[in-house]
């Protein structure tokens, strides 16, 4: 088993490179434990990211694993609490 | 009760001009035929910002210009009118309009009304020709292309009852496709009162069953606001036909309250309200949440007064080290702590004056275009790195450098077409323009695929105009540093664009303000790379510290190249007791410090003491200094602020101890060698 994966968000996680970042997001392996998700680098999402990234987290939700955030990124927590997704992005569904 | 418009004046101009500027940069990325409906919904809701505030705020010349722009846009938005070259260059000339009225405007100067009457009257006919020819079929969602912004709430306060609006939204699978992103909708519903909202996630699939671009989610909003019907269905302006939109009133809300101040909070799990001041809700709708401006003023005392704490604190640590006794180690082990924070807090503040450089690149897409087209050139330009961060009185100075030498780049670099073609090369020329750090230092790359320079052509002009002698052989790096002489041009016909020799060498004395350095490398037929090297800030510098008698001296590290100790063989003696010394290939004149200043030096025999090989404005020469102390950071103080002008001198600091330091002004320094050779 392998207890943690850090995936660090790039840069520009725009709906042009959603598909590369669903692309990083699906070799997560299902055995992990605790996953982070690295917002140090991010300076551009939009709405497609954090459903891309609510799924994500609800499937391993699901099935236990932990999803924790690192960086501080006030527009991120301001755009998931917009959206009715905070909960769901920090595993608590 | 009245409120003084004015006082929201700064702010709105402050935020149109950003507005301008995305407006423009969208534009420039707008593809004719294909154009991405997202850059056309950022250039509407730019241009639909600046007709809000202009009209809340009386300036009604810019709020009618704007609202035919605004048009023109939404029969763009609504594919109604297909993006044309002639459509982009008027959007363009609409952008330079607009930053003209605005600029009048602030100034309170007139506005030259016939200009912007001629473009008006140019946007007007296209909409006119469009609705006389294919006939339009109205969006079933978009309602009121065209509404005015919502109303304001300015004048005399008025009781309206909040009221709680109920909000559905389902949208469909191509609404990110499309463009819209319902966060930035729900951001300026919270901006009009108290908003909960709740996702439903019933369709979304898994991850990996998922195709990420379409949008699975669907949300329920309740919205308490006081704003009318229309004010909500506005926000809504932009949603397209794909999604399914309910907006209703729950009851009135019994509780009424004034248009003005804030809004009570929600005793819901999660809600968001925004405040905003009720007499400019454009200038305040626009801002992020989380963040506010402050004055530069009030950063620099800031940075002012850390600066102070840096010296207190090194005095203070100087100090410790010299206390004995049982509070000894606790004073030492409190004097690292507060090191690191002092570092920490140093280093947060200097944060606060940084800006990404694409404040200055940004205005290089529209001058390339303009000029490329002007000179029949076809120029690509390539900006990468424009996030990298500097200080804000950097990034204001480095920006008239680097327009003439991207304009040196578009007039001299790349060549015509044919020209190119004939070379090999492909018709377009590529201008590359690159930003990054390296060190404690920002290095700035314009690199051009054009012609190069031509070496024999620049040596042939030098040696034309005496600035070298007709025997002299000089390598290729002098060749190419002549370029930054005073005067210098090989362009055969002067044009407004370049060429009058009045460039590269205010430039280059404009960097070294700066403490920076610009270096050129160029291959014949290949192209031209500049690379200028600045410091991050200009608040401190890294800093060799000199001792010159029982003076101590500073010299920016990055005018220094090398220190050494001479012995009297390796120097030579020329007329009027001036001395040379033979340097990687070159000779360079000693400058006894101690005689610049009028000291009294511990070592008078160079080899006693050490040269310390320093350049600046594209020359070298030796400063002879008793010995080298150290190296540190220090703050700059202004020696004209406080004291005066000083030959030699840039500015003064205060060293741990509590001395004042002078730090020198090297290219000051090799001017007044050079004038005393002259002499």
């Amino acid at each position: 088993m392998n207890p943690s994966v850090v995936i660090e968000l790039p840069v520009d996680c725009t709906l042009r490179h959603i598909s590369a970042l669903k692309e990083r997001l699906c070799g997560v392996a299902d055995d992990v434990r605790n996953i982070t998700l690295d917002l140090r680098r991010l300076e551009r999402f939009d709405t497609a990211t954090l459903q891309l990234i609510a799924a994500f987290a609800r499937d391993h939700a699901a099935r236990g694993a932990n999803l924790l955030t690192c960086g501080n990124r006030p527009s991120w927590d301001e755009a998931a609490d917009l959206l009715g997704l905070s909960a769901t992005l920090s595993g608590r569904v | 009760m009245t409120i003084d418009l004015t006082q929201f004046h700064d702010a709105f101009f402050d935020e149109s001009f950003e507005a301008l500027d995305s407006m423009e940069s969208a534009l420039l990325q707008l593809d004719t035929g294909s154009p991405d409906p997202e850059l056309i919904n950022t250039i509407f809701r730019a241009a639909h910002s600046i007709k809000g505030g202009s009209s809340t705020f009386g300036f009604a010349e810019t709020a009618s210009f704007t609202h035919s722009l605004e048009t023109l846009l939404g029969e763009l938005r609504d594919r109604r009118l297909a993006v044309t070259r002639t459509i982009s260059d008027l959007l363009l000339k609409s952008v330079d309009v607009l930053r003209t009225m605005l600029g009048a405007a602030r100034a309170g100067r007139p506005i030259d009304m016939q200009s912007v009457a001629d473009l008006q009257f140019d946007i007007e006919l296209i909409i006119v020709q469009r609705d006389t020819g294919v006939a339009a079929s109205p969006s079933p969602v978009t309602s009121r292309p065209h509404a005015d912004p919502a109303p304001t709430r300015d004048g005399a306060p008025t009781a309206v009852a909040a009221v709680e609006w109920l909000i559905e939204l389902r949208p469909g699978p191509e609404f990110f496709a499309r463009g819209t992103d319902p966060v930035r909708i729900f951001r300026e519903l919270a901006v009009l009162g108290t908003l909960k909202v709740s996702a439903d996630l019933t369709a979304l699939p898994s991850c990996r069953d998922m195709s990420p671009e379409w949008c699975y989610l669907s949300w329920s909003l309740s919205l308490l606001s006081d704003a009318p019907e229309a004010a909500i269905r506005e926000v809504f302006e932009w949603v397209n036909a794909d999604c399914s939109l309910t907006i209703t009133a729950a009851d009135p809300v019994r509780a009424a309250k004034p248009a003005m101040p804030s809004q009570p909070p929600a005793p819901a799990a999660f809600a968001l309200s925004a405040v905003q001041p009720s007499a400019a809700p454009q200038a305040g709708a626009s801002q992020e949440p989380g963040s506010i401006r402050v004055g530069v003023e009030k950063i620099d005392e800031l940075i002012n007064i850390v600066g102070e704490l840096v010296i207190t604190h090194a005095m203070l640590s100087q100090i410790s080290r010299s206390v004995t006794g049982p509070a000894a180690d606790g004073l030492r082990s409190g004097m690292q702590q507060l090191e690191r924070n002092m570092r920490q807090l140093q280093e947060s503040v200097m944060r606060v004056r940084m800006l990404p450089i694409s404040v200055v690149f940004s205005r290089f897409p529209r001058m390339v275009r303009d000029l490329a087209q002007r000179l029949d050139k076809q120029v690509e330009l390539k900006i990468s790195g424009e996030t990298t961060e500097l200080d804000k009185t950097v990034l204001e100075k480095i920006g008239d450098p680097l327009v003439h030498l991207v304009r040196n780049c578009v007039d001299h670099g790349v060549e015509k077409p044919q020209l190119r073609s004939a070379a090999g090369k492909s018709a377009v020329g590529t201008i590359h323009l690159n930003a990054s750090h390296r060190g404690g230092s920002i290095v700035i790359e314009i690199r051009d695929d054009g012609r190069g320079l031509d070496h024999e052509r620049i040596l042939a002009k030098a040696r034309a105009s005496g600035l070298v002698g007709p025997n002299d052989a000089l390598s290729v790096d002098q060749i190419q540093e002549l370029i930054f002489l005073p005067g210098f041009s090989t362009a055969e016909v002067t044009t407004d664009v370049s060429g009058r020799g009045v460039g590269m060498d205010v430039v280059r004395s404009n960097i070294a303000d700066l403490h920076g350095k610009i270096e050129v490398h160029s291959e014949s037929g290949r192209g031209s790379r500049f690379v200028i090297t600045l410091p991050l800030t200009l608040a401190i510098v890294d800093g060799l510290l000199l001792a010159v008698g029982d003076q101590t001296y500073i010299v920016p590290m990055t005018s220094t190249i090398e220190s050494l100790r001479l012995t009297p063989s390796q120097v030579t003696s020329i007329a009027d007791g001036r001395e040379v010394f033979r340097f990687r290939e070159e000779y360079l004149p000693i400058v006894r410090l101690y005689k610049s200043f009028g000291l009294l030096p511990r070592a008078r025999a160079l080899h006693e003491g050490l040269v310390v090989v320093v350049e600046g404005a594209g020359r070298r020469i030796g400063l002879f200094v008793d010995d080298l102390l150290s190296q540190q950071q220090v703050v700059i103080k202004s020696l004209e602020t406080n004291y005066g002008r000083v030959p030699g001198v840039a500015a003064a600091t205060i060293l741990g101890d509590g001395s004042v330091a002078l730090i020198l002004d090297v290219a000051d320094l090799i001017r007044i060698a050079s004038r005393r050779e002259a002499a």
